[in-house]
């Protein structure tokens, strides 16, 4: 199972996504970031990630020192393209 | 007991048997002798089966020996067991079983339907959760609620349609009172009128915002059921989701890997159950079973299968 990723403009396409073994990883960061945004990210429904929340991840990584993680690339790359993302749960 | 009908239209009854609770017949008096004839309609005797020249029922998936109480084969689903070869749990009296592969209680079964059923009809016009508080996570319950959700939504789309019709209906009265009244004469004819319109409207509204409710309350209480049914069972929709090898069975996978799990996380609002299978339960060979609940409402958020890890 994962958690897909796709853009909003562009619903065709999967740009990304996170298999449930890889996603533990990151169990700590959503967990904060859930704190601030009133769990957003339920990774067993659909959302929508903004600039802002997007901004905030990219925040959360940095700190982590997962720089090297596709995510962490993937989400810069959404940043900077200024996308919105789609985020498709279990 | 078997019976044909005469062409004079009268019953005939054409074989009769007594069991032992466990199925073996029962001999009776030589007058009523128990008929035995192969490949007859006659040979469907116990619990409705057909009784085969081996002296076993057959119910389908396994034989089964009423002479032994047991029977011939191993369960079908023997993971789920401890005794794979007993009878109804050795409660013949209460439980059957409708095709060798699990016990059945009938009438708990259709007491389960019908709370389910009512329940959840309740909870659609209350906007309660009534339906949680006394679930018994059966099959038959989860059936009468799904059923009762619907029926409610159907109900209150058709009360939303009388209540318009009435305010309409009460609305043309009250217009039409009006103009008796102004026409001089007509306050005592229009007054009258215009109540009776008033108490229509009246009516009309409250049925609207009552079928509004129902419709509201049951579309919610049916959004869960979609979740899982949109992306794991739907082979056309998310392509990229773990699907189900056996839809029907997807009710019997939760049941079973919510009340016995192999492993249980909690995450906050939500429980997370999981399962694995000795079978393949998924169409990408997936043998491990999940099923997330929330906690505060008891209702399951999705399931899906998952590979083993």
């Amino acid at each position: 199972m994962s958690v897909n990723f796709l853009d909003i403009d562009n619903k065709s396409q999967i740009l990304f996504n996170i298999s449930d073994s890889e996603f533990s990883k990151f169990e700590n960061i959503i967990k904060i970031f859930n704190k601030k945004y009133d769990n957003l990210f339920d990774i067993y429904g659909d959302f929508r990630l903004y600039q802002n929340h997007i901004n905030y991840l990219i925040e959360l990584l940095e700190q982590q020192n997962v720089k090297e993680d596709l995510f962490y690339r993937f989400l810069l790359m959404a940043n900077n393209n200024n996308k919105t993302l789609l985020v498709i749960g279990n | 007991m078997s019976y044909k009908k005469e062409a004079n239209g009268e019953l005939d009854i054409t074989d009769s048997n007594d069991f032992y609770p466990f199925g073996m017949n029962f001999v009776r008096d030589a007058e009523e002798n128990a008929y035995f004839g192969t490949g007859s309609y006659t040979n469907y005797k116990y619990n409705g089966k057909e009784l085969q020249e081996t002296g076993m029922y057959d119910y389908g998936w396994r034989q089964y020996m009423p002479d032994a109480a047991r029977w011939m084969q191993l369960d079908p689903l023997v993971e789920d067991t401890e005794d794979p070869y007993a009878y109804v749990f050795n409660n013949p009296i209460k439980l059957t079983d409708p095709d060798g592969r699990a016990p059945e209680d009938g009438i708990e079964e259709c007491c389960s339907n019908l709370k389910g059923f009512t329940l959840s009809m309740v909870d659609n016009v209350t906007g309660g959760n009534l339906t949680q508080k006394y679930n018994d996570g059966s099959a038959a319950y989860n059936d009468g609620v799904l059923t009762g959700n619907a029926t409610s939504f159907i109900a209150g789309g058709l009360l939303m349609v009388t209540g318009c019709g009435d305010i309409g209906t009460g609305s043309t009265g009250l217009i039409a009172s009006g103009g008796v009244s102004s026409t001089g004469g007509g306050v005592v004819v229009g007054g009258p009128g215009a109540v009776l319109s008033g108490g229509l409207i009246l009516s009309g509204t409250l049925k609207m915002g009552l079928g509004g409710v129902m419709m509201y309350n049951s579309s919610q209480n049916l959004k869960n059921t979609k979740h899982t049914d949109n992306r794991h069972v739907d082979r056309t929709k998310y392509p990229e989701k773990s699907k189900y090898s056996k839809p029907a069975q997807k009710e019997k996978l939760q049941q079973r890997t919510v009340k016995n799990p192999d492993k249980v996380t909690e995450q906050g609002k939500r429980t997370k159950y999981e399962k694995t299978f000795k079978r393949v339960i998924g169409t990408k060979g997936e043998t491990s079973h999940r099923v997330i609940v929330d906690k505060k409402k008891g209702k399951i958020v999705t399931s899906f299968p998952q590979k083993a890890n």
